[in-house]
């Protein structure tokens, strides 16, 4: 609307954070980290897609961005705005502004008022008192998200989920906004009627000027729909980017994990990548350092052992496994074999004799006794042997975030004077 | 695998779901064979009968509304359309096993995952408590659940949703059957619990157990599948070894699937369910392609696309006998929006689609609304 180079949005450290309370008291005894730490900025006419797992705070954010979920800490900027500090009139222009767009259409509705009154309700709240007017509004607007204007009287579960996603559209457009917040809009729909949401989402947001906060868990999505991309892990924004860029070339590992985690559209592609370790860290207790160590599969080596790559990373993946406890089965029973624990991991045999199997004598001597350990069912003695002899960098610091032609990404290995290098990334897509 | 018949074979399956006016046809007249130790996707979008079809193989669509009007199956030599109540209990489960889309759904709150797991080796398998605890533990190992002799006793909100699943699974492995069928088991969980389940499930069959497996999703066809059979409004309209469908998708709407992953390009209308002929290719009223020959009684034959015999799609333009250049006509069928034409069809666009769907049927109005509001 203006042509200052302001951001409609922009979010500074947003933090939410629901406390976990026991007792009668209600003591909080922690807190959930949902969102805790993330900035990003959205242009005018831009479609920015935040993506991740389920849990990783992708709608947290969406909802402390609108300020329907208040924010404990950070701030949120409309249009140069505070949105914390909105109030009255100034607040009432924001909602009026800021739209959102939920997952499942079938909750998005009243059942008992028509799609009309629906999409209409918006104008009715906001002001717009002629019952005529806010028909003719309504009518004008179905039809522009290819429904017909006689629609307007009929009820939600007359439609199909597809069409009802095209009136929930058609409902946020009635106030002509800025900004329309998109929650999985098409996770619920079929593979061609999600194209056509997104043909209609991509219409709309051309014709209608606005700027789209596109939250998907799908990466097809949001590589078709997308101009620039997030990627949320446990609460943070790890990298973010251009989409072609970050697609093309991911560098966070846990981006690449993620693309890689869905499969090639080509028969012949059938390796999927696979993350350290499987157990999603608790986000109330979330790790030290890069919160995606236990995970990485590109986790940095201690600079002072001398191991291999293939050998540390069989390690890491020993080490994080330990430490959350979803040991494999029947390592995790008192009393088992030494060989049965190793065999669980993919360990070589006893150094015993001093012969070194890691080519590092102090981690190896840690290893023998973690397994051994292990094997007698004492998992916190191995744990904390091996967490002595195998600290990685990535635990100890917290990441910075290194940014360059718009891009950024939050990792050790991107760090000036990091301990290593990043990888290269090598998988051809479509 | 084996030499001999097939493991399952489905002939002119035809599953009628009843209404208050004319039945609903979810499943009209499916063919298609499933071999030991084979992963056969069945692909489409929801109501194209995938799932219905699937229930009917052991009988667990709900009987009425549901109704099975026609055709036979018949899983390793016997018939399981003549099969009674007793002899189909046996088969499900012990033969034939289900793995759903929703774990919550299959798993009991109230029995911890150890007694379910337990319940259903014991049901088939009359052994002593303890040996089934035992197998049982195996079993949730199998599937890669950690601490599996802890979590044994634990109940199913105890789990994530990934590791409901692979509970479910489990249940589906007690007794070692020989067919899975899986409908859209990944589709509730997130990409990377996808991907090990993908793994998981795909180790299946290295030992011999065959997978129909029910997905909207093209990308998991290509993680898991052999061959590959496209459903649209109750009927296959394509078969074909994997690599050969996703090589040269030679029916239409199969195209249109693929085409629906790569752009934006949407239609301009939805279609509505009950706008999906009854007779004829199913899909005329949505093709870019549709011409007169589309509407007849039966669905088209299914014809070679590019003269594999394996791999064949129900649609008239892959009919050698007909007077179609069928490479030119469907080479532009890719990606390429309808109204740019082709020289050689002038008749391609909105008005042989009008053509197509009314000249099938005068006596429904189906033809009317995709044309509506078409341009603006």
């Amino acid at each position: 609307m203006t042509d200052s180079d302001e951001p409609l949005l922009a979010v500074e450290d947003l933090e939410t954070h629901y406390p976990v309370t026991r007792g009668l008291l209600r003591r909080e005894v922690g807190r959930v980290r949902a969102v805790d730490g993330v900035s990003f900025e959205l242009r005018r006419g831009e479609t920015l897609g935040l993506v991740g797992e389920s849990g990783c705070g992708k709608t947290t954010t969406a909802l402390s961005v609108l300020d329907l979920e208040e924010p404990t800490g950070g701030e949120v900027r409309f249009d140069g705005e505070p949105v914390g500090d909105l109030s009255g009139e100034a607040l009432s222009a924001f909602r009026r502004r800021a739209q959102l767009v939920v997952q499942d259409p079938n909750e998005a509705f009243n059942p008992r008022m028509t799609v009309g009154e629906a999409v209409a309700e918006p104008l009715a709240v906001h002001g717009v008192d002629d019952a005529e007017r806010r028909r003719a509004v309504a009518a004008d607007l179905l039809e522009r998200v290819g429904l017909s204007a006689d629609d307007a009287d009929r009820y939600p579960h007359e439609f199909s989920g597809g069409e009802k996603q095209r009136i929930a559209i058609a409902r946020a457009l009635v106030l002509d906004p800025d900004l329309i917040v998109a929650d999985e809009p098409t996770s619920a729909l079929d593979g061609r009627v999600q194209a056509d949401v997104l043909a209609l989402l991509d219409d709309v947001r051309e014709r209608f000027d606005v700027s789209v906060l596109f939250i998907s868990h799908d990466i097809d999505v949001v590589r078709r729909f997308c101009d620039r991309v997030a990627v949320m892990y446990l609460g943070e924004i790890v990298e973010k980017g251009r989409v072609d860029d970050v697609f093309a070339s991911p560098e966070h590992p846990y981006t690449r994990v993620l693309l890689g985690s869905v499969p090639s559209l080509d028969p012949g592609e059938g390796s999927l990548a696979e993350p350290l370790t499987d157990t999603v860290p608790d986000p109330s207790d979330p790790p030290s350092g890069c919160r995606f160590h236990t995970r990485c599969p590109e986790v940095i080596a201690p600079t002072d052992a001398d191991l291999s790559e293939g050998v540390w990373r069989s390690l890491a993946a020993f080490r994080f496994t330990v430490r959350t406890g979803e040991l494999p089965d029947p390592v995790g029973d008192p009393a088992v074999e030494e060989s049965t624990v190793r065999e669980a991991f993919d360990l070589p045999g006893s150094g015993g004799d001093g012969a070194v199997e890691f080519g590092d004598e102090t981690v190896q001597q840690a290893v023998d006794e973690a397994v051994a350990a292990l094997a007698r069912g004492d998992r916190e003695t191995a744990d904390e042997r091996l967490t002595d002899a195998l600290t990685t960098p990535c635990e100890t610091e917290v990441p910075a975030a290194v940014e360059r032609d718009d891009r950024l990404v939050r990792c050790h290995r991107y760090d000036s004077g990091a301990a290593a290098e990043p990888l290269p990334w090598a998988r051809s897509d479509e | 695998m084996t030499a001999g018949d097939p493991l399952l074979t489905v002939e002119d399956l035809r599953t009628y779901i009843r209404t208050d006016g004319e039945p609903t046809r979810a499943v009209d007249g499916v063919s298609f064979d499933v071999e030991r130790g084979e992963t056969v996707c069945l692909v489409g979008e929801s109501g194209s009968g995938k799932s219905v079809t699937c229930e009917s193989l052991t009988g667990i669509v709900p009987q009425p509304p549901a109704e099975v009007v026609g055709g036979e199956i018949t899983f390793d030599g016997t018939s399981l359309t003549d099969a009674d109540d007793a002899q189909l209990r046996q088969v499900r489960g012990n033969r034939i096993a289900h793995v759903f889309q929703n774990p919550q759904g299959a798993l009991d709150p109230v029995y911890s995952v150890g007694e379910q797991v337990v319940e259903a080796i014991t049901v088939h398998d009359d052994v002593p408590e303890r040996v089934a605890r035992e197998r049982g533990v195996e079993l949730l190992r199998e599937v890669g659940i950690p601490r599996a002799s802890d979590r044994f006793d634990e109940y199913p909100h105890e789990f994530s949703g990934g590791m409901r699943q692979r509970v479910a699974i489990a249940i589906a492995l007690a007794a070692d059957p020989d067919l899975v069928v899986a409908d859209e088991p990944t589709t509730a969980v997130d990409v990377t619990v996808q991907a090990r389940l993908l793994d998981l499930l795909g180790d299946l069959t290295d030992d011999g157990t065959a997978l129909l497996w029910v997905t909207h999703d093209l990308r998991v066809v290509a993680a898991v599948a052999d061959r590959v059979l496209v459903m649209f409004g109750g009927t296959i309209v394509e078969r074909g070894p994997v690599e050969a469908v996703f090589g040269a998708p030679g029916h239409p709407y199969t195209q249109a699937l693929f085409d629906s992953y790569r752009g934006l390009s949407g239609r301009d209308e939805p279609t509505a369910r009950e706008d999906i002929p009854t007779d004829g290719c199913r899909f005329r009223g949505q093709c870019p392609h549709a011409v007169l020959e589309c509407g007849s009684d039966d669905q088209p034959s299914f014809y070679a696309v590019d003269e594999r015999d394996d791999h064949t799609a129900s649609c008239v333009y892959h009919d050698p006998g007909l007077e179609f250049d069928p490479e030119a006509v469907m080479a532009d069928a890719r990606g390429v929006r309808p109204d740019e034409g082709s020289a050689d069809r002038p008749e391609t666009g909105a008005g042989v689609r009008s053509e197509g769907s009314t000249g099938g049927h005068p006596d429904e109005g189906t033809g009317t609304r995709p044309e509506e509001g078409t341009d603006d």
